[in-house]
């Protein structure tokens, strides 16, 4: 197996995303392409994540891999690597060796373990109340609303989309017109989420210049992030209003 | 290869093997807390290791369409940890809404202590306050809980199973593999399972392997019950990643540092397949017995802790990998050697004090040099019974240098000595 990529950043991006999730993460190399899917242990949170080896400057796999991997280390070696990577298997050593050439040359094996089997199912759910917009706006707003609260109330009323949190006597709302989103499917939807998720969620808006945001009434939200070939999805469970 | 515990993990409640009341409890008390009748927000199902706790709470969750968030021993579990996992859960609704709801489960709560899980109960207390969902904890011992955290649960005991039911689901499970099993062999399984069924079934599994299990197989097994704790610690320091609950491991154990030792060193290799990480392992258990010979032979016992760091989290670092699968832990390879060859260990020393005294050397010097010598002397009968009598050896002491020709031997010896005696003083000329 060899990958080589020119956009480490990306790669490095989508796994601080999802850092603070989970603690291991398995690589599902195939030929067409490397895939991710995770939940966090309290279930609450789902990264389904899929890079087509077109994103790839050189993609070598002859068989499909699973390779798991300790999270917090993978993100510490991309922080210290050049853009251009390249990514293989030390043969026999059952490591993953990155080697990053730039004037210094660098290598990192980083250790393999033992994937604990799970085969997790994409929730399956009918939405229908979705807003596409620049997901610029979306790390905005998931930004202003932090200042404040540890929850945010996601809306769809009438021809906006609003983001509004409450704390004590501070109070945020961020709207978000019919107009400025690039599509909007609209039936009134009203969801609270963790902030703390979303946060780390909104980091991908760095890298994938849309989002689709999927609503419903105390349903679990669903981000779908997606460029050319890389396609990145989170599902996130609704905090239940405890009267 | 899959576990047959899991394999065969009830699907449904009336699967589970005994403790009937219980389990009737646990689901009238779920369907309690959802229309929010509950007296108690947690339930502490308490009871020996394979008595059927967590099978029931997985079973029950299977019929309830619920799903199961846990926490495991294996996981440090300090307050931040139990807050991300088991808070979250309780706050939040589900990912998938097709599930109707769920139970959040948390494993050996009794366990939950020291300073690697600094603050877990008191997040465990508050979660249970405020919870929306229902928790379950497990204990094997829940007087080992403080009485402030029990008062916050409802407890259900599970008692240990029945010998004679824990054989019903052994029979049950050869069958359905395909195993001829022994009818007896089983029955020993039962029995030295002492209640528990996961051992049983993992017992029955390691001997299965070849397709048949006979009396002479299930021998093998000794009491489990008596090595129970020394299992547990096993486990706990190979299969961690963290160095204190390796450390901690040992704490409770009432064995010498030495034992320890050789029983890690007997099943390191069965648990570390990766060689690098043998040898790693290895390495710290040699530097481990390097410390205990000097306790051993100077008395510095403030190097214990050296060893003891060395042997647990020593081992337990030295994997790069995690081994999740069942290790069937074994006796080790030598107390048994020393208990077959105590006999032959007292004859020597007893050869080397009577050597030791004779010749003006310590016992060891007897034992290592002069042992072989005489060896090498008695190789001349004659020289053999002057020397037997001098040294005064006895019959059997003679067979360790000459087993063959032993008794004629002791009885020259016999007549050396009496006419020594009777010459009075006059010294037979050794060689």
């Amino acid at each position: 197996m060899k990958l080589k990529t020119s956009q480490t950043d990306k790669l490095r991006k989508i796994f601080e995303a999802i850092v603070n999730l989970v603690d291991e993460v398995t690589l599902k190399v195939a030929p067409e392409g490397i895939t991710i899917r995770a939940m966090d242990p309290a279930h609450v949170a789902l990264i389904d994540f899929e890079m087509k080896k077109e994103a790839f400057d050189e993609y070598k796999v002859e068989e499909p891999l699973e390779l798991t991997v300790d999270l917090k280390t993978v993100v510490n070696v991309l922080k210290r690597v050049e853009q251009d990577l390249v990514i293989k298997i030390k043969e026999g050593a059952n490591a993953l060796t990155l080697l990053s050439e730039g004037t210094m040359k660098k290598r990192f094996n980083i250790p393999l373990i033992e994937a604990s089997e799970e085969n997790l199912k994409v929730p399956s759910i009918t939405f229908e109340t979705e807003a596409e917009l620049d997901s610029a706006l979306f790390k905005n707003a998931i930004a202003d609303t932090s200042i404040i609260g540890e929850y945010v109330t996601l809306k769809v009323e009438g021809d906006a989309l609003y983001f509004t949190t409450k704390a004590e006597e501070n109070e945020v709302e961020i709207r978000v017109d019919k107009d400025s989103c690039i599509s909007f499917k609209k039936k009134d939807a009203k969801s609270h989420f963790s902030l703390e998720y979303l946060q780390d969620m909104a980091k991908i808006a760095d890298i994938i210049n849309k989002v689709k945001i999927s609503l419903g009434n105390d349903l679990p939200l669903k981000l779908d992030f997606a460029d050319d070939y890389t396609k990145i999805v989170f599902f996130l469970a609704p905090r239940v209003e405890t009267e | 290869m899959r576990l047959w515990v899991e394999k065969y993990r009830p699907q449904r409640l009336d699967q589970i093997a005994g403790n009937a009341t219980s389990v009737k409890r646990l689901q009238a008390w779920v369907e309690e807390f959802r229309r929010g009748e509950a007296e108690k927000k947690a339930l502490l199902l308490h009871g020996p290791p394979g008595s059927g706790k967590t099978s029931a709470a997985y079973a029950l969750a299977r019929e309830l369409g619920y799903d199961i968030v846990e926490t495991n021993a294996s996981d440090i579990r300090t307050k931040t940890n139990i807050e991300r996992v088991v808070g979250t859960a309780s706050k939040m609704g589900g990912l998938d809404p097709g599930q109707k709801g769920r139970i959040l489960l948390v494993d050996e709560v009794d366990g939950i202590h020291g300073r690697s899980d600094f603050g877990g109960l008191a997040a465990i207390k508050n979660i249970i306050r405020k919870t929306r969902e229902p928790i379950v904890l497990l204990a094997n011992d829940p007087w080992a809980l403080p009485a402030d955290f029990r008062g916050l649960c409802e407890a259900l005991q599970f008692k240990r199973l029945d010998r004679r039911l824990v054989l019903r689901v052994l029979k049950e499970i050869s069958a359905k593999e395909g195993i001829a099993a022994d009818e007896k062999a089983l029955a020993t399984i039962a029995t030295n399972a002492n209640g528990d069924l996961r051992a049983a079934i993992n017992d029955l599994q390691s001997l299965g392997q070849g397709g048949r299990i006979g009396v002479e197989d299930s021998a093998s097994l000794f009491m489990r019950d008596s090595e129970e704790g020394i299992f547990k610690v096993l486990s706990r320091i190979f299969k961690t990643e963290s160095c204190a609950r390796a450390r901690e491991a040992v704490y409770d154990l009432d064995e010498d540092p030495e034992t320890i030792l050789h029983w890690l060193a007997e099943n390191l290799p069965r648990e570390y397949e990766d060689p690098s990480d043998l040898a790693r392992g290895f390495d710290s258990l040699s530097r481990a017995d390097l410390f205990l010979g000097r306790i051993k032979k100077r008395q510095s016992w403030r190097l214990l802790g050296y060893a003891s760091d060395l042997m647990t989290c020593g081992v337990s670092l030295s994997k790069r990998r995690r081994y999740h699968r069942f290790t069937r832990y074994q006796y080790p390879a030598f107390f048994a050697m020393l208990a077959r060859t105590r006999a032959k260990r007292d004859l020597t020393a007893a050869v080397s004090a009577k050597i030791s005294r004779r010749c003006h050397v310590s016992t060891k010097v007897a034992a290592q040099e002069f042992i072989p010598l005489v060896r090498a002397l008695f190789r001349d009968p004659v020289r053999a019974a002057r020397l037997s009598s001098y040294f005064g050896f006895e019959q059997r002491e003679i067979e360790l240098f000459d087993p063959d020709r032993a008794k004629e031997i002791y009885g020259e010896a016999q007549k050396i000595t009496a006419e020594r005696i009777t010459t009075r003083g006059v010294q037979t000329a050794l060689f």
